[in-house]
């Protein structure tokens, strides 16, 4: 980890936990790495912040509480930035309204999952940057009949190459906003039985009678979140799925320490039935490496997540996982080569394979079409590469083999 | 003088935003922007409060002179009133003690 860096999750640390950061890290020269002594300048903190899709939290946090530390010329633009990402926040959270009224309108059985009901847990929850609207409608029926409302309220489909959810974006004064709605949780992973574990956890919402999302504080309101227990399996697999395609990002472990600051305080929220689910998909090693990255880097501490005790991972391990998290900034956007990680050849195939039948989701169960559909789907994938990601095969490929030493290194999924 | 209740007051970095929340739905065209002084002001009327009764707590908060006190006051219940975020009577109060001299 470079210094600029190290700087950079020592002020998240402090701006997660709402204190200045000389009252967080006690007995050490914190500005020690100050622009200029030691190389690290503003452009590359701000750059960082940018790659990570932190601005408006890591600007507030600066101005409010070490504007001195701010180059002069600098603050305005820096403010500027923090008021329009709560400007862009405020949007979103009217949208998500909006959304949720058409939900208990038609009595729909819904929640949110991570955006507006996970900025709610943040010291400002207008400084968290949230893309789009996730809604999750588990009840079997209701999932079509809510995207046929939406449609005629005015919503516009995007193709999607997914099986977990559909896109919808409505446009409204000029701005578009998006929605995910989801009838599963996460995307269908390469691991036949890791699926069928993962469906068994959120099984249960299938039933109306099992619908009695409870409700977080937003400026807006009460908005519907998954009962804690699920709500962090699902945050978990979210950071998975995301790590194992293009890269995850510091702000899901941002999340992931106010997650646990906030519900995992709660006295209503089973450690121990959250811990079996993990177990269940046999995700420990990724879940303690998560968690040990906010305990090391974040300011999490082991109060807060007592079942860490004797299981934080090596200190080279988490490391190599951080690193992985910055080079590929959030989402792996950093990079457009990065696309996915696996342990080794037979991975690419089986992914290859799980590709095709995310884009041909009908076709792909006819098994006497598969030639044409790995055809399609090698061509879509050279065409996407050369026009959209604008990067090489050879470049997607190497990238995966890379990531791929990762994995084996860092033993995630260790049997 | 009092605000109106819907407006929320959040400091983002070192500045503020009013924002008004009416129906469940923020206004976002109706946000207004303001500084340290603004913000102390709104505070002060979150319950009734005179023209006077604000140029006290200024003067208590702050260094700074009355006369340029009160004319800050003046300007921020101008354009408060203005954009609709206090109550009525907070221009007819400008109004009396427009007349008054300090």
């Amino acid at each position: 980890m470079t210094e600029v860096q190290e700087l950079f999750l020592n002020i998240l640390s402090a701006a997660l936990a709402g204190r200045q950061a000389e009252e967080v890290f006690t007995g050490k020269d914190f500005w020690q790495l100050e622009a200029g002594k030691q190389g690290v300048s503003w452009q590359e903190l701000q750059k960082i912040a940018e790659e990570q899709g932190m601005t408006g939290f890591f600007n507030d946090y600066m101005l409010a509480w070490e504007r001195e530390k701010i180059p002069k010329p600098l603050q305005g633009e820096l403010q500027k930035q923090a008021f329009s990402a709560a400007i862009k926040y405020y949007r979103l959270a009217n949208f998500a309204a909006m959304v949720l009224e058409l939900v208990k309108g038609q009595k729909f059985h819904a929640c949110i999952l991570k955006g507006v009901g996970l900025s709610a847990y943040y010291p400002k929850e207008e400084l968290r940057k949230a893309g789009d609207v996730d809604l999750y409608l588990p009840v079997s029926g209701e999932f079509d009949a809510f995207c046929a409302l939406l449609k005629k309220s005015g919503f516009e489909q995007e193709k999607s190459i997914t099986d977990h959810h559909i896109s919808f974006f409505y446009v409204s004064d000029g701005i578009r906003f998006e929605l995910e709605v989801h009838k599963k949780p996460i995307n269908s992973q390469e691991n036949e039985v890791f699926n069928q574990r993962v469906a068994e956890i959120f099984a249960p919402f299938h039933e109306v009678g099992n619908c009695c999302f409870p409700e977080v504080e937003t400026i807006l309101g009460s908005v519907p979140v998954l009962p804690p227990e699920q709500n962090a399996c699902y945050l978990l697999l979210h950071m998975l799925q995301h790590f194992l395609s293009g890269g995850m990002g510091i702000r899901m472990l941002c999340d992931w320490v106010v997650f646990w600051r906030h519900t995992g305080q709660e006295t209503e929220f089973s450690v121990d039935r959250y811990l079996s689910f993990v177990k269940k998909c046999k995700i420990e090693g990724f879940h303690f490496m998560i968690t040990g990255l906010c305990i090391s880097f974040l300011g999490l501490s082991l109060q807060e997540v007592p079942w860490m005790e004797g299981n934080m991972p090596k200190k080279e391990a988490m490391e190599a996982f951080l690193k992985d998290i910055f080079d590929g900034g959030e989402f792996g956007g950093k990079d457009s080569s990065r696309m996915l990680i696996t342990a080794g050849p037979a991975g690419y195939l089986k992914e290859f394979h799980r590709q095709m039948h995310l884009r041909f989701q009908k076709a792909g169960k006819v098994p006497v079409l598969w030639p044409f559909l790995w055809t399609a789907t090698g061509i879509a994938f050279l065409y996407n590469n050369m026009f959209l990601r604008k990067t090489s095969a050879k470049r997607v490929l190497q990238s995966t083999a890379e990531r791929g030493r990762l994995l084996q290194e860092i033993q995630l999924f260790k049997k | 003088m009092q605000r109106k209740e819907e407006y929320r007051l959040r400091k983002i970095g070192n500045g503020y935003l009013l924002v008004p929340v009416v129906k469940n739905r923020i206004q976002t065209e109706k946000i207004r922007i303001i500084n340290e002084t603004g913000a102390f002001l709104w505070e002060q009327l979150k319950e009734e409060k005179t023209e006077t009764d604000l140029l006290e707590a200024v003067l208590s908060e702050y260094e700074t002179d009355g006369e340029a006190a009160l004319c800050d006051i003046r300007n921020f219940l101008q354009a408060s009133f203005g954009a609709g975020m206090i109550t009525e009577d907070a221009m007819s109060a400008l109004d009396r003690s427009d007349k008054r001299k300090l």
